[in-house]
């Protein structure tokens, strides 16, 4: 079973004294203290009755869209293992939000804490440390660093499960040379701040200059108009342009751009499996997108954490859940599985 | 007889050079004066940077695209500030009324000449709500669409699940709101004329404009002159979230779908573009003319730094900078404009107070005769 809280939390209830004199008050006051003796010794309590392991998965956001795709692998894998999974989530994504999430969990006495990470490890090394003190397993729901593919025994987070937004960018840029593309590419970012849509320019960008192609960033906003005017510039002042890269799922702007361009030789690739992207994939009018498979991003968490707090299991290496492509020939069968949820 | 005002002061007839000179003083005193320097600086400077793309239609095309949603946006907000509010929601009922649009279309089959104006009342409904919020709880604006905005994003991720959402939109109806058939321009600029168009009517010459910008020189001064300053307020509220939806349609129109994005920061490109076009943030002055200007600046900086090739990753920070440089000119000019006395021959007054006086003193004449 999974269960969804919001940022604010529930409000415990609070004994307040009554009129009706100190007897009154005292009686409360004991009464109080035996509820709270019983809380407290909950825990053990339900141990001996063999309580169903609980699992906090810590998100970066509600589970809409993207993320709704994490909490539903968090969620079947729960069902499929037979544990609790609480997703809980921060308003605004921010270090001390998120974190108070963490603190959030460690209060509930969670067997298990999966936390979507998104920034870098030292932002969760102390409350990893409590974590560990509390005797809760810690694991981390993002792609270790880019190139790292073993363990490390001292790395405090149990495991680490996500998709490596360098090797992402690397392989749009592979994908590309593969196809043949000669002359220039431009790689652009609606979300300048977004430090996943960075590494995935950067990458890319490195990645087709190693192997001599002009490659360019181009710095956009989220307005799909902006956006497709920008890139229609772009295109006229360097018509040997081969191919776009949008490193956000918002694909609008790229796909006006190249059709007011009459530019139906471009490559447009992206992010993210989208229905604007799956429909011209279809077509045509969109070579790729990089899919980072959420799903597992969600589930795999749960499975991990599951398996070693009952059997003391510990991945070897870390687990990629991408990134893969998806183009011409998967497009309908993971259209399909987008419908059940999966993709 | 001598050819004298009844004043008594000897009239000289002014120089043609100091004629000009207070003819472009006055000009300059108008709040859209500095907006048109804007542009033309602008347009100087990025036909020198990329003297073989910029003049061209082409990329007059991209501006009065970029500067035709921005700026249908901005005019609402423009009203809003002459009146003195400010509406944070605007990206944000962009975003919900677009949503709107195509769920009405997508999933109840109707069609768009219906989904878009319940889409633009739907806006007008969420505006009203802000003024009335505004006005019934004595809240400032800005705090008060600052929860709006959360409130509607919140809604519109929650309901598009944030992912995008497709439509199919009918070729008549795309083309009439965005179609590029004025010689390749959008019909959305001809929407954006329109809508300037009847605002600076709105403005100038009716009542419900004098009252506006009463309400923005001073509230209490309005309200004791007789202006319904409370219904004033939510009137313009309602417009300026009509006109937000506008744009999203023209924007559903455009690229046939919606995201859970759509609008964000569309609201601050909104306040930079009515500042640039010379409207005060305090209230009470402002210019739909000037906002049309402030649009097409944003919409030349846009365009322009791209074909100048400016670096990627400083876009952002060059279009603030410049629309820094364009704000400084625009409030530093007017300040010096205001401080700035008549010319030699003229009355500190207007055009329309010196016709005055002279009309008085015509009289006055007359009856002396």
């Amino acid at each position: 079973m999974i269960a969804c809280r919001s940022l604010s939390r529930s409000r415990k209830g609070v004994p307040v004294a009554q009129p009706g004199g100190i007897r009154h008050l005292a009686g409360t006051i004991a009464a109080s203290l035996l509820t709270v003796a019983a809380f407290v010794s909950a825990p053990d309590a339900a141990r001996a009755e063999d309580k169903p392991i609980s699992i906090y998965f810590v998100g970066c956001a509600a589970p809409t869209g993207f993320h709704g795709y994490l909490a539903r692998g968090a969620e079947e894998a729960g069902k499929n293992l037979g544990v609790n999974v609480t997703y809980v989530y921060p308003d605004q994504l921010t270090i001390p939000n998120q974190v108070q999430k963490i603190e959030e969990a460690i209060a509930a006495q969670a067997n298990g804490i999966a936390v979507c990470a998104f920034a870098e490890d030292k932002a969760y090394a102390e409350i990893a440390a409590r974590a560990k003190e509390a005797g809760i397993a810690f694991g981390s729901a993002a792609a270790p660093p880019s190139g790292a593919q073993i363990r490390d025994p001292n790395d405090f987070f149990l495991f680490r499960t996500g998709s490596d937004e360098a090797a992402a960018g690397k392989l749009t840029a592979q994908r590309l040379l593969s196809m043949g593309v000669k002359g220039r590419v431009v790689v652009a970012n609606q979300q300048p701040g977004d430090a996943s849509c960075q590494l995935r320019a950067t990458s890319e960008i490195d990645a087709l200059k190693a192997a001599g192609i002009e490659a360019d960033f181009l710095e956009l906003t989220m307005d799909p108009g902006q956006q497709s005017e920008a890139l229609f510039n772009y295109l006229r002042v360097h018509p040997d342009t081969a191919a776009a890269t949008s490193t956000c799922d918002v694909i609008d702007g790229f796909l006006s751009a190249k059709a007011d361009s009459g530019r139906n030789d471009l490559i447009l690739t992206g992010y993210d499996i989208v229905a604007q992207s799956l429909a011209a994939i279809k077509d045509g009018r969109q070579a790729f997108t990089i899919d980072q498979q959420q799903f597992w991003r969600g589930y795999m968490p749960v499975l991990l954490l599951t398996h070693y707090l009952k059997y003391g299991l510990i991945e070897g290496n870390y687990f990629l859940t991408g990134p893969t492509i998806v183009d011409k020939d998967n497009v309908e069968r993971v259209s399909a599985l987008v419908k059940e949820g999966y993709r | 007889m001598t050819n004298e005002p009844a004043s008594g002061v000897a009239r000289t007839v002014p120089s043609r050079r100091i004629v000009y000179g207070e003819a472009l003083r006055r000009f300059m005193l108008r709040p859209e004066s500095t907006a048109i320097a804007a542009v033309l600086i602008l347009f100087v400077v990025f036909t020198i940077l990329s003297p073989a793309l910029f003049p061209t239609k082409l990329t007059y095309i991209s501006i009065m695209a970029i500067a035709s949603e921005l700026g249908i946006l901005s005019i609402g907000v423009t009203l809003l500030m002459i009146g003195g509010h400010f509406d944070l929601s605007v990206g944000a009922v962009l975003g919900l009324t677009s949503y709107v649009c195509v769920v009405l279309m997508r999933d109840f089959g109707l069609s768009p000449v219906i989904a878009a104006p319940v889409a633009v009342a739907v806006g007008a409904l969420l505006g009203g709500l802000n003024g009335y919020v505004v006005v019934r709880f004595r809240i400032h604006s800005f705090v008060v669409t600052l929860g709006t905005m959360l409130i509607w994003r919140g809604v519109l991720i929650a309901l598009t699940g944030g992912f995008p959402m497709t439509v199919d939109i009918p070729v008549v109806f795309k083309n009439v709101m965005s179609g590029p058939l004025i010689f390749g321009f959008r019909m959305s600029m001809v929407w954006f004329f329109a809508i300037t168009l009847l605002a600076t009517i709105l403005l100038t010459r009716s009542r419900l404009g004098n009252w506006i910008q009463a309400r923005g020189q001073n509230e209490n001064a309005a309200r004791n002159l007789g202006v319904p300053v409370d219904r004033v307020t939510i009137i313009l509220f309602v417009l300026t979230s009509a006109l937000a939806a506008v744009a999203g349609i023209i924007q559903v129109a455009r690229f046939s779908s919606v995201d859970a994005l759509r609008g964000e920061g569309m609201e601050l490109q909104a306040v930079a573009v009515t500042v640039i076009g010379g409207t005060l943030l305090s209230g009470g002055y402002g210019s739909v003319v000037g906002t049309m200007l402030g649009a097409i600046t944003f919409g030349m900086i846009q365009v322009g730094l791209v074909l100048a090739g400016a670096p990627g990753h400083f876009f952002r920070t060059l279009t603030g900078v410049i629309v820094v440089g364009a704000v400084i000119l625009n409030t530093d000019v007017a300040r010096r404009m205001a401080r700035s006395k008549p010319l030699g021959g003229f009355k500190r007054s207007s055009a329309a107070a010196d016709a005055a006086i002279q009309a008085g003193a015509a009289a006055e004449k007359g009856e002396a005769g």
